[in-house]
């Protein structure tokens, strides 16, 4: 094998371990670019090789750096190959580990048996003569462990996702306009009756964006509303799952695991800054620069779930409305605790009182009658 | 594509004799997608000039140049083919009136009754022409599952008559803003090139070739005056597009340095928000607005 292929036949392993979708036809594409150039000229070769492997912006900066890497590990004197091979290798599993950090105590703490067996005494004595499924979601979501939820996520599972009317009319056999060029499409095939076709709009899955607020304040929650929003993954298709403390992750990702545990054990790697402060306004800026389009579109639903304690909060009430004239006023606040919208006093609240629509989710019933006021609560 | 074109430098070249400065990473994208006969999928951000890319390679390989400018709810009669209906209804009123049998019904979806749109007159033109598909990711997911055979195979399947091949390949290039994200099997079968916003030094080249008259200092304040408002967080950062009107309004205005009240006067060429326009007018101390310190900042002298 020609040493140029074998040395970057290393490259894409590489670039495979960073999770670049790279296969066989990639390769040949590869090699036939190649061909085409200069191999003597490095940057026509990181060019090429970035022209042909390449699929998205963020991949741009990162084969860049892995080139480098590997460039430099070649140039080596004493390097061989195979222990270039390895030692590139061995940075980018070194890079991985780094990223993953370890998850904070704090964020998978749960209520020692003392305290959750006090709480359920206590509640017993509120809720007498409701079913065991009706007291546990009229319970604090931070008192439920994750068997409960998980009970009460099967039980109150939606029967359909969430839909919105489609922006465009769609071919139907009823609505107002006749729609010609369909009618003759579909009328090619059958008998000789014609069955006429019409524009309509049609029921579209309705995207919704979670922003999920895992500082300090909101400690006991998180993993409660994760698991939430993992169950709605697997009914409501677009859906986005933001988190943050003092800065933004996605975690659409991780949440379309099968396995709850294994999903919200990734995401405890993806958002090491869980239990810090609260940065809503930062955030909701990040999330604007990098996700509005996609996945938050105008015709999304955004949900900011979080008790509204944003440290100073001068430029909360100029994102809020930002977000709120894109979204055509399809902006939610959620909070886990009792609120009364009148008499809010910090300027972070007032401002998310003023551009929201709000709700309180302190309880799974509730969450769930929140979940289902997005559908009707049509603009 | 059949286009001679040696190697890299020869296309950039070309490129520049037709006014477009393409950077390096751009050029060989560009290249290789001539070489490989590979769709090019362009990324960036809005007026980074990627529309304008696919209008300078058809001038530069001489071919004519196809658009379709994508939007939510393209569909096939759109962007495809579509059936001439009152053609079709004519000929089968005429046949009924000279009596012909229903078998002449199926006739109706011959070749004389297609109306071809960009897609398929970009395989059946010939010379083959440069095709923009604009802004792909304004489009739903359905309509990108039709781009799929005709980016992999080049080729278009209509179910009347067949299916209907390219003789020679066009030069395909696809351009998206990312407001939405393109499917992996779409992106699978193009080349990928991103074009950022350009330095400096390579927009004053671009300005001084579009705007000679303007002063080389005017041109440096101006680049570098625009090089700091993309480091602030504006709902919309100034592309290269927004630069060269501004250059234009500029050279209209005969302005030979920049001041804060030229800036004022046309700070609309460059920013197109409110909340932008008030976050410059917003002051910083006791005498000096933002507008003035980045000027200041940018080299321009002006307080």
């Amino acid at each position: 094998m020609n040493p140029l292929e074998d040395n970057i036949r290393v490259l894409m392993r590489g670039l495979r371990e960073l999770r670049f979708d790279l296969g066989p036809d990639d390769w040949t594409l590869a090699m036939q670019a190649l061909t085409m150039i200069d191999w003597e000229n490095e940057a026509a070769v990181e060019s090429a090789l970035k022209t042909v492997w390449c699929r998205d912006a963020h991949e741009v900066p990162l084969f860049s750096a892995a080139f480098r890497v590997w460039r430099d590990l070649l140039r080596r004197p004493d390097a061989a190959p195979r222990l270039a091979q390895d030692t590139y290798l061995a940075q980018i599993a070194q890079k991985r580990r780094n990223e993953q950090v370890t998850p904070t105590p704090q964020w998978l703490m749960t209520p020692s048996r003392q305290e959750a067996e006090a709480d359920t005494q206590e509640l017993l004595t509120f809720v007498q003569g409701a079913s065991r499924l009706e007291r546990m979601a009229s319970q604090r979501l931070d008192r439920l462990s994750d068997e409960e939820l998980a009970q009460l996520v099967a039980w109150y599972a939606p029967r359909r996702p969430l839909t919105l009317p489609s922006y465009l009319p769609r071919p139907s056999v009823r609505g107002r306009a006749w729609n010609p060029g369909e009618t003759m499409r579909r009328g090619r095939v059958g008998s000789e009756w014609l069955t006429l076709y019409f524009d309509a709009s049609r029921p579209e899955p309705m995207p919704i964006t979670l922003l999920l607020d895992m500082s300090g304040s909101m400690a006991g929650f998180h993993r409660p509303l994760l698991q939430f929003a993992h169950a709605m993954m697997r009914h409501q298709r677009p859906l986005s799952v933001f988190v943050f403390s003092t800065r933004l992750a996605d975690v659409s990702r991780p949440l379309k695991l099968f396995h709850a545990d294994q999903a919200l054990a990734e995401i405890s790697d993806l958002a090491p800054d869980c239990g810090g402060g609260t940065r809503i306004a930062d955030s909701m800026s990040t999330l604007w620069y990098r996700h509005r389009g996609h996945p938050v579109g105008p015709r999304s639903r955004l949900v900011l779930i979080s008790d509204g304690m944003e440290v100073g909060g001068e430029a909360l009430a100029d994102w809020l409305d930002r977000w709120r004239n894109f979204l055509h006023g399809n902006l939610w606040w959620w909070t886990p605790f009792h609120m009364d919208w009148t008499q809010v006093a910090s300027r972070s609240l007032r401002a998310l009182a003023h551009s929201t629509r709000q709700a309180e989710v302190s309880t799974f019933a509730q969450l769930n009658q929140a979940w289902l006021s997005l559908d009707r609560a049509r603009t | 594509m059949n286009i001679s074109m040696a190697n890299v430098s020869q296309l950039v070249s070309r490129l520049a004799e037709v006014g477009y400065l393409a950077g390096p990473d751009l050029a060989m994208a560009a290249y290789l997608a001539l070489r490989l006969q590979r769709p090019l999928l362009l990324e960036g951000e809005p007026g980074v000039g990627k529309t304008a890319f696919a209008q300078a390679m058809s001038e530069t390989v001489g071919r004519p140049l196809l658009r379709l400018q994508c939007y939510y709810g393209i569909d096939l009669k759109s962007a495809v083919y579509d059936w001439n209906y009152a053609r079709q209804m004519l000929t089968i009123r005429m046949a009924e009136e000279r009596e012909e049998g229903h078998g002449k019904i199926q006739d109706v979806f011959g070749p004389e009754f297609l109306i071809a749109r960009p897609l398929l007159q970009a395989l059946t033109m010939k010379p083959a022409p440069v095709l923009l598909i604009d802004e792909v990711d304004r489009t739903d997911e359905a309509f990108e599952a039709l781009l799929l055979e005709f980016l992999g195979e080049y080729q278009v399947s209509i179910p009347e008559s067949g299916t209907v091949r390219a003789d020679e390949i066009p030069l395909v290039v696809l351009t998206s803003n990312r407001t939405r994200d393109v499917h992996d099997a779409l992106r699978r079968r193009c080349l990928y090139a991103w074009i950022g916003y350009p330095s400096p030094e390579r927009e004053r080249a671009i300005l001084a070739r579009r705007r000679p008259e303007l002063s080389e200092q005017l041109l440096m304040q101006m680049t570098a005056f625009v090089a700091r408002l993309r480091e602030e967080p504006l709902v919309k950062r100034p592309g290269l597009a927004e630069s060269i009107a501004w250059a234009e309004a500029l050279s209209v205005l005969g302005a030979k340095v920049l001041t804060p009240e030229v800036v004022e006067s046309t700070l609309g060429l460059l920013l197109k928000y409110y909340d932008d326009v008030e976050m410059l007018r917003r002051p910083v101390g006791r005498e000096m607005t933002s507008l003035e310190q980045w000027l200041h900042e940018s080299g321009t002298g002006a307080s």
